[in-house]
């Protein structure tokens, strides 16, 4: 695996163990510049591997190297250039949203008088407004997650990671936060995003990484996941029953039918089809059935989700 | 969307060194601390009750110098110490114990911030704040006596002004290590600060106890450890009962096993365990 120019995070092998239990083992990826899910199962190792890059705990074999730079002997410069939103709660409840994005900002190297504005316009850039004056303690979950994000933004960090954002937020909350994330993108910025809610990664990431059981399952961009690796074709018929039978039939001679959904007067079929289309336009003709739509079969992320799990399964 | 959506601006500034982050770290628990109204209350009847009645007695009884047995005597006192527990159990409970209970480890360590400076900077915080009761009224007290003697010769009074600061200094930390040793311990304040002045006072007792078989089971109990370390200091001499040895022993024990453990156990935390 060489990484490309525009890697941002490179792991080489890397294992991890807690005790008896591997939490990543052997794990390789190139991470690319732009917003990239990192999807798995919980339990996957999807934590794992943050803490680990972000060098809060130490692999027990492997490398890390980020935006060029070794963890291991840039540990704290490559801290400077990375903010972090944590899965679970961490905030101190007994601050002010202010007190604690500001604070936070001054850790990152912010002098006070930096620290400050830049607090309030993260503030009002995540849509707290009034409450930032108030202790945490009386914040709604949603809330807390935006000064979750507002605090990692806050110095400005070159790479952003992202644990599970969206975790016990509303819909709209949802919403929100990923429209912030798209923000946050826009001023070129690597964003690695933590998360099994595979709706939420769909609507923001350019590039995915599926892992489980602490291994690469597989990556890739999203456009060239969601096309999937096999030729799926959809084809929409229309006809009398008789005539739909005898289609269906004589299809599933020529082509490995994957699945057929009745929709409202029509058929859904999704076919394998490595060649072209006239066959299928042939055959639609000949059974009297009237072929309404023929198209690439674009998967969900669910499904190339399933799929990816399922291979592992039968791999081992 | 908040009262002003806006979108996303980067930051242009240039970082702080990292040493000055501790500092931050210092200022803010600092600042945190003169908020509570409990501290503010101690810290003035400890003012009233520790220092304003011997500092105006010391200044207006008639006395040539000052002498570092005034000092010791003052520094000794059991209402001192017993200030010095009491607010150090409150300032120090909240040290770690608050960043255990809100899981708020991850904020400091994934930033540039290593555990020997998030130490420190709690550290300092801390000696700032008990500074306030520990350290500076000592020598004000002194500097008052100093400055109201009869005598002509200031030199010797300088001398002792000086001892006076190293007791203070040594007043100031001692007590910090055990106590945010016990803070680290549990994720509840409350049971931090109680746990910490119970420790004290338990120890106080069995010293008080023991001593009867053997004078240096007194080492066990940090106010006659405080005592002995003052009579040292300020060149009294400590009781031939006492030996030297097992009283260094015991004082660099009070500060360096709580510390190891605190950092092994911030270690701990900071590797998510």
């Amino acid at each position: 695996m060489t990484p490309s120019p525009e890697t941002t995070i490179t792991s080489k092998n890397i294992t991890v163990s807690y005790g008896h239990i591997t939490a990543l083992d052997n794990f390789s990826v190139n991470v690319p510049s732009g917003i990239v899910g990192l999807l798995g199962p919980n339990g996957a190792g999807k934590s794992t591997f943050i803490k680990a890059v972000l060098g809060l705990l130490v692999p027990d074999s492997g490398q890390i190297t980020i935006a060029g730079k070794s963890l291991t002997t840039e540990g704290e410069i490559i801290r400077d250039m990375i903010g972090y939103m944590p899965e679970h709660d961490c905030l101190i409840d007994t601050f002010t949203a202010v007190e604690l994005v500001s604070y936070m900002g001054q850790i990152s190297g912010m002098q006070k008088k930096d620290a400050m504005p830049r607090c309030h316009e993260m503030l009002d850039f995540v849509g707290i407004g009034e409450e930032r004056y108030r202790p945490i303690s009386s914040y709604s979950t949603g809330m807390k997650q935006k000064v979750k994000l507002a605090q990692a933004i806050v110095h400005d960090p070159k790479i952003l990671f992202l644990d599970e954002p969206t975790n016990g937020m509303d819909p709209q909350g949802r919403e929100e936060m990923l429209d912030l994330v798209k923000k946050i993108r826009a001023s070129d910025k690597s964003i690695l995003v933590s998360t099994h809610i595979l709706d939420d990664l769909e609507k923001v990431s350019d590039h995915a990484i599926i892992i489980g059981e602490g291994r690469l399952i597989t990556e890739g961009g999203l456009e060239e996941l969601l096309a999937g690796k096999e030729s799926l074709r959809v084809v929409k018929v229309r006809g009398q029953a008789p005539d739909m039978e005898k289609f269906l039939k004589v299809l599933g001679d020529v082509y490995e039918v994957r699945s057929i959904t009745p929709e409202s007067g029509q058929t859904s079929i999704i076919i394998l089809n490595q060649g072209d289309g006239t066959p299928i336009f042939r055959l639609s003709k000949e059974n009297n059935v009237q072929l309404r739509a023929y198209y690439p079969h674009k998967a969900s992320l669910e499904d190339v989700f399933v799929g990816a799990m399922e291979n592992k399964g039968g791999d081992q | 969307m908040g009262i002003d959506p806006i979108g996303y601006k980067p930051w242009t500034g240039k970082l702080t060194a990292r040493h000055d982050r501790i500092l931050v770290i210092a200022k803010t628990l600092f600042r945190t601390q003169l908020r509570s109204k409990w501290f503010i209350l101690l810290l003035v009847l400890g003012y009233i009750g520790v220092f304003a009645f011997p500092i105006i007695f010391n200044a207006l009884m008639p006395h040539t110098e000052l002498d570092g047995i005034t000092m010791s005597t003052e520094l000794g006192s059991g209402l001192l110490f017993m200030f010095t527990v009491l607010l150090a159990s409150l300032v120090c409970s909240d040290s770690i114990s608050e960043d255990l209970r809100s899981n708020s480890f991850v904020l400091y360590f994934s930033r540039a911030i290593k555990t020997e400076s998030y130490l420190a900077g709690k550290l300092g915080g801390i000696f700032l704040t008990l500074a306030l009761f520990c350290f500076f009224p000592p020598i004000i007290m002194a500097i008052a006596i100093l400055g109201t003697q009869s005598g002509s010769d200031y030199l010797p009074g300088l001398g002792i002004l000086a001892l006076t600061v190293v007791a203070a200094f040594v007043t100031t930390i001692f007590l910090i290590p055990f106590s945010v040793f016990i803070s680290s311990l549990t994720k509840r304040k409350s049971h931090a600060a109680i746990g910490t002045f119970m420790t004290f006072m338990v120890m106080t007792i069995i010293g008080g106890i023991f001593s009867e078989f053997d004078a240096n089971w007194n080492l066990v109990s940090p106010g006659s450890m405080l005592e002995y370390f003052y009579d040292w200091i300020f060149g009294i001499g400590i009781p031939q009962s006492i030996n030297e040895g097992i009283l260094a022993a015991v004082f660099a024990a009070f500060i360096i096993i709580p510390m190891a453990l605190v950092y092994l156990r911030v270690k701990q935390k900071a590797e998510g365990k």
